[in-house]
């Protein structure tokens, strides 16, 4: 175990400092372009760890109702998102041979909505 | 800019221009890592021109697009046939060890998000719609025989055939996308009115159109140019994406796409039918959904470490997102 800052308040710091010391002093518009892109990957960052397991235990749940999966679910991170890969493949091939379980669209868009809610929170509310 | 590149470049178009040439400035245009754009300025014996010069760059090659020779010849056609594709020059087959072709320099707003929103450009927006559906009429227009060269055409239709790229490009990502696989499903159910195969531009949308007060002042960016379906042309700058955060107006968030179809139905007489367009759209955002994945990809391999190209792995999701909206609100 490491002691304080966590992970996420190392990230956290580092970002804090590019945006607030050194965004300001680039005056090329292409390198501040790459910076923010660069500043938003730290952020996606930053919410994934904070969203710990919520996410992956979310779709987890909804890919075994989907494909009709049952049995205990592991408490390990890696093993929930090596099954995970394993339901959205064998979704995706079901849907590729013409088989779409019913409620795949419900399904599919509430796990991109898990995932936009890291990578692009106010994505959805532009629908 | 080093001198011997400088003199290597001035030598290279003295062999374009008749009489004694100099070169005035050369500057790198910052941006595009597999091509370079100089901003050059010459002064001939005809007078001062304002160039362009598209040069290959350093490492990383698509292979999937045109050569810069080839791209040369695409935009000549284009302009000779009445597209307002830029004026070129000719090609180069050696700037200081690379190939590059030269173009008048338009002026003109380039930038997707810049011109949905700058306040100066609202006449522009107005006129773009039917500018718009009139260069694709013409683009389309192009005797494929001039281009022989140009990728594309074969026995299946175009959509069996961009299906087919689709499916193979996200295989070589080796990562499932269930999304994806929903949009292409619907897709292969759902196929498209024919309406023919022409010359197509293959990246025509908001963001490589050159706009200036009175509109469209320069079609841009001509390399992923082939022979395909030309519905897949007219639908691509509806795609969300290239909306630019103005996510109400369907064609490239300029507007909506009524005035746009219409001029374009007008001028070639294919009356495309709303299930067909939708297809298409569609189709473009699978097709950006696949390219996101596939760029990232091109970070995580090491071919070519980018925090723009790793960050598009995760953009993907808005495009999965558009896509099943999409398939949902399908006409039936």
């Amino acid at each position: 175990m490491q002691d304080r800052p966590t992970t996420r308040e190392l990230v956290e710091a580092a970002r804090e400092f590019f945006e607030r010391e050194l965004l300001p002093t680039i005056t090329d518009p292409r390198l501040k372009f790459r910076t923010l892109v660069a500043l938003n990957a730290l952020g996606i960052g930053e919410r994934e760890m904070f969203a710990g397991d919520t996410f992956i235990n979310e779709e987890l749940r909804g890919l075994r109702a989907l494909l009709g999966v049952h049995g205990p679910l592991s408490e390990l991170r890696e093993a929930k998102e090596s099954e995970a890969w394993e339901h959205r493949k064998t979704l995706a091939e079901r849907l590729r041979n013409g088989e779409i379980p019913p409620g795949t669209g419900a399904f599919l868009k509430a796990s991109i909505g898990y995932k936009l809610a890291v990578s692009s929170p106010r994505f959805t509310a532009r629908y | 800019m080093s001198t011997d590149f400088h003199s290597a470049l001035e030598g290279a178009l003295a062999s374009l221009f008749e009489g004694k040439i100099a070169l005035k400035r050369a500057n790198l245009i910052p941006g595009g890592a597999s091509k370079e754009a100089w901003s050059v300025d010459l002064e001939t014996a005809a007078g001062p021109l304002a160039l362009l010069v598209r040069r290959a760059g350093g490492g990383v090659i698509y292979s999937e697009t045109l050569s810069l020779e080839h791209e040369h010849a695409v935009v000549k056609t284009a302009h000779e046939n009445g597209v307002l594709a830029p004026k070129t020059y000719g090609y180069l087959p050696d700037v200081a060890g690379r190939p590059a072709f030269v173009m008048e320099r338009v002026s003109g707003e380039g930038i997707g998000r810049k011109v949905v929103s700058r306040p100066d450009l609202a006449a522009a927006r107005a006129a773009l719609p039917s500018q718009m559906a009139h260069q694709l009429a013409r683009i389309h227009a192009i005797d494929p025989a001039a281009l022989p060269f140009l990728p594309g055409g074969g026995n299946a239709p175009a959509h069996e055939r961009v299906i087919e790229r689709l499916y193979r490009e996200i295989d070589a990502a080796a990562e499932p996308h269930p999304a994806i696989e929903y949009g292409l499903r619907w897709m292969r159910d759902n196929p498209p009115s024919l309406f023919g195969e022409t010359v197509i531009h293959g990246d025509y949308r908001i963001g490589n159109l050159l706009v200036g007060d009175l509109g469209l002042t320069a079609v841009l960016d001509w390399e992923f140019c082939h022979v395909g379906d030309p519905i897949e042309d007219l639908a691509w700058p509806l795609v969300r994406a290239w909306r630019f955060g103005q996510d109400k107006l369907h064609l490239g968030g300029i507007a909506p796409s009524d005035e746009y179809i219409h001029v374009y139905t007008r001028e070639t007489g294919r009356k495309v039918d709303p299930k067909t367009l939708f297809f298409w759209e569609l189709a473009g955002n699978v097709k950006w959904a696949i390219g996101c994945v596939t760029q990232a990809r091109r970070h995580l391999s090491g071919k070519e470490r980018s925090v723009e190209l790793a960050s598009l792995g995760r953009l993907a999701a808005e495009v999965e997102y558009e896509i099943v909206d999409l398939v949902e609100r399908a006409p039936k």
